[in-house]
């Protein structure tokens, strides 16, 4: 089975599980669902595997990872929400490479356990503010990756940049996705992207139009 | 009395605040009038300006959320209006502060509503209530604010969905343009409907 087929197949026992406990508890958010939904939908899968695949030539390179004897070991998604991510990157990585997945959303820990379902090692599902996760142990990370820029103030994003390790690799996205209201900072052009962050080094860049609502700029670099 | 308006982003400007703000001016002289903004040029220099805060940022009408923030720097008694009302005469007879207090969209009574849809029958164009009282729904907000953003298209269904207490007004203070009101009410709200004003003046 695809890992595509996994994911729809754990999506979908997710949605049926909501759906069965909100015709009697009232508690029961149905909104999930459709968040769930949205997280593996084809434009989200799109722009997951297309990091991925651009990132990939980066970790199985030793050079990248000098400060851990060759090895990539620790990665900190921020902003992960079900952790879709996390599960494209387990299929072409060693098991051994720790993933951690911070949300502050407490229900994506939950969702994500149960989206990996005990079929990938070493994902880690946690509920915290990504950007606190992260200053506890900036030292702990050889790869940070950022899927939702645009959901960060540029503030934020600068201070993680200030403050991680030089040799950490980042591979963060943006989009030009203006209209959505939880949207605080789009850009208008992949360079303007680059110019926010502001990196030592730019490894690779460039631009994804998953649908035809908007475009995904995502930078690799230090 | 603090008599706020909230404008952020470009689908109203400042000559919707200052219109807003002489309409009431007659009815409410010794009010302090605020206007919550990240671009205040043109605002009436009567109109005190309280800047957007730097974080967390946010978008369009979730601003006025903030109004309810500890760090909002208002005391005593508030009343905030869209910028898309038109005061047509003093509404006094039906403005009272009791806890949160937001109108009752009586336009919605015979929509249909599935659960799932999270739509409701309240409306926020007019908010009473006392500053400091109601720091516990920014709070809130903030713990999730994404997935709240996501899930909900607006703070009336935050509010309603989030469980946070709140009260109407009594039946009569507004009509809504696009769905006219059996009742003289002293408030025309245009919901819905593009309230366009000249701009000239700035």
């Amino acid at each position: 089975m695809s890992y595509r087929q996994n994911l729809y197949k754990n999506a979908l026992k997710i949605i049926e599980q909501i759906y069965q406990q909100s015709k009697y508890d009232p508690s029961v958010d149905l909104y999930r669902s459709f968040d769930v939904m949205n997280a593996v939908n084809d434009p989200q899968l799109y722009s997951k595997e297309w990091l991925v695949n651009n990132l990939l030539p980066f970790i199985n390179k030793k050079r990248f990872w000098a400060d851990t004897d060759g090895e990539l070991k620790d990665v900190l998604v921020m902003g992960s929400w079900y952790g879709v991510i996390g599960i494209i990157l387990k299929n072409h990585i060693s098991p051994d490479i720790k993933i951690h997945n911070v949300d502050m959303d407490p229900l994506c820990e939950e969702y994500s356990y149960k989206l990996i379902n005990d079929e990938y090692e070493n994902i880690w599902p946690i509920t915290d503010d990504a950007m606190e996760y992260y200053f506890e142990r900036t030292d702990h990370f050889q790869l940070i990756i950022n899927t939702s820029c645009e959901h960060m103030e540029k503030d934020d994003i600068q201070l993680v940049l200030r403050q991680k390790p030089y040799n950490t690799l980042i591979c963060f996205q943006s989009n030009n996705y203006h209209a959505e209201p939880e949207h605080i900072n789009t850009h208008d052009s992949l360079d303007s992207f680059v110019e926010e962050l502001n990196l030592n080094a730019v490894y690779w860049k460039g631009e994804l139009k998953p649908s035809e609502d908007y475009t995904r700029y995502m930078v690799i670099g230090k | 009395m603090n008599i706020i308006f909230v404008k952020h982003g470009d689908k109203y400007h400042a000559e919707h605040v200052n219109r807003l703000y002489k309409q009431l001016v007659q009815y409410y002289p010794n009010a302090r009038y605020h206007c919550y903004t990240e671009y205040p040029q043109g605002i009436d220099e009567q109109v005190n300006i309280i800047w957007c805060f730097n974080k967390p940022s946010l978008k369009y009408w979730w601003n006025k959320l903030a109004m309810f923030s500890e760090d909002f720097p208002v005391e005593g008694k508030c009343l905030f209006f869209d910028l898309d009302m038109d005061i047509k005469r003093d509404p006094s007879e039906f403005i009272t502060w009791n806890g949160l207090t937001v109108i009752r969209d009586y336009w919605k009574d015979d929509l249909y509503m599935a659960p799932h849809a999270y739509d409701v029958h309240i409306n926020s164009s007019v908010i009473t209530w006392t500053a400091g009282e109601q720091r516990d729904v920014w709070d809130h907000f903030l713990e999730n604010k994404d997935y709240f953003m996501r899930k909900y298209k607006g703070i009336d269904r935050f509010i309603v969905h989030e469980k946070v207490p709140h009260n109407t007004f009594e039946q009569g203070l507004v009509n809504s343009v696009k769905s006219p009101a059996t009742w003289d009410a002293p408030i025309d709200m245009y919901n819905g409907l593009k309230y366009e004003l000249p701009t000239k003046s700035l």
